[in-house]
């Protein structure tokens, strides 16, 4: 049952074959009194029944019985680990968008750049330009695709679980990145400013990596949040060999890393459902 | 325990599971997924409101007003301790069917 149930779930609105959903809240009923309280009686059939006819019948009804309970384990199943799907879900879609809406900032930082002349070099643009993608990724991330998950939550849990040491972590790596940029393209040394980006990407990532590891059900995701941030750390030899290069690798193994992570966590989200169930 | 059984019928627990997957959904899609009738759906979805596990809203959508019904929090950390109690309870039958079952073959194999 599980894997039609499944795939009928992934992204659909006609997400639940209902007649199984129907079919299990009765079995739970009826199972219950079959196995548990007193036994069903069971109809013989014709009026020549004899003790025999009885117990097959007895055993095909059983045997239904068994079958319907063992699909309503698998319900209860789905439902245990449907809140790990769509936050897995969630979360991969967020890093997907964060890697989408990154590329679509530095298009537009380039376009700027190229058009706007004085103005587009212009540290304060450039400083505004950052704070304003900044806003807009929080407020995709955290006010539009986060309560997603809202009805997941445990009823008078804090909505926001993000740690107090988590979020000043953050604060003070943005601070870090704007200053950076400002004093290393202010002192024309551009091209150390892929290395700095990556030292706070690596700790901003293990911040990441930390958080999340405190939820439930992140073991699925920690192989491939430490391979992202191993190759994060990495990358900065290569950056510091060779400067001229430092740019497109960090295009490359930021914005692959973010999008690889994202479908990484699409992808898991998706196996989660169909895993077997546990024993 | 009262609360269990008035929320816990099949027809209310079907209600809530499906909502449980699809967080909302509209009153009509509802009651075509279900195949209940109007009044019976909403009876049972008036006892899930006052339960609070579920809310219900109104809209207006191209002129026709849109009933929408949503799951709580508290409706959705219900199903999931209402079928974890299932689990167990069918879990524990089971095996204790299998048990019983394997021991009825191993008399019938003695000779």
């Amino acid at each position: 049952m599980s894997d039609t149930l499944c795939t009928s779930l992934l992204f659909t609105s006609d997400i639940f074959p209902i007649n199984m959903l129907c079919f299990c809240s009765s079995a739970y009923s009826l199972i219950c009194r079959r196995f548990i309280g007193p036994p069903v009686c069971v109809s013989a059939g014709d009026g020549m029944s004899t003790s025999e006819h009885k117990s097959d019948d007895t055993a095909d009804s059983t045997e239904d019985l068994r079958k319907q309970a063992k699909e309503l384990l698998a319900l209860t199943e789905l439902v245990r680990k449907y809140p790990s799907v769509v936050s897995q879900r969630v979360e991969g879609l967020v890093y997907v968008l964060i890697g989408g809406g990154i590329s679509l900032a530095t298009l537009m930082f380039a376009f700027i750049i190229q058009f706007a002349g004085p103005l587009g070099t212009n540290m304060i643009a450039i400083l505004a330009f950052m704070i304003f993608t900044w806003l807009i990724a929080y407020a995709v991330g955290f006010k539009l695709i986060k309560p997603l998950t809202q009805s997941y939550m445990k009823p008078g849990a804090p909505e926001d679980e993000l740690s107090l040491a988590f979020k000043l972590t953050w604060i003070v790596l943005m601070a870090f990145i704007a200053v950076m940029a400002m004093y290393l393209f202010g002192t024309g040394q551009a091209s150390l400013f892929p290395p700095c980006m990556q030292v706070a990407m690596t700790i901003g990532q293990t911040a990441n990596y930390l958080q999340s590891g405190k939820q439930k059900n992140a073991s699925a995701l920690a192989k491939g949040h430490l391979t992202f941030i191993a190759l994060i750390a990495v990358s900065i030899i290569p950056m510091l060999l060779f400067p001229p290069l430092s740019y497109a690798i960090l295009i490359l193994v930021d914005m692959g890393g973010i999008y690889g992570l994202g479908i990484y966590m699409l992808i898991s989200a998706e196996k989660l459902l169909l895993e077997p169930p546990r024993a | 325990m009262e609360e269990d059984r008035e929320a816990f019928v099949p027809a209310r627990l079907s209600i809530l599971v499906y909502l449980y997957f699809t967080q909302s959904t509209k009153f009509t899609s509802l009651q075509k997924k279900l195949g209940l009738t109007s009044g019976n759906l909403s009876s049972h979805l008036r006892k899930l409101e006052a339960l609070r596990y579920v809310r219900i809203s109104k809209y207006f959508v191209e002129l026709k007003p849109t009933t929408v019904v949503s799951i709580t929090q508290e409706g959705a950390q219900r199903v999931q301790t209402q079928l974890a109690r299932m689990r167990e309870l069918v879990g524990a039958a089971i095996e204790e069917q299998e048990t019983v079952r394997a021991s009825a073959d191993n008399v019938s194999e003695v000779p």
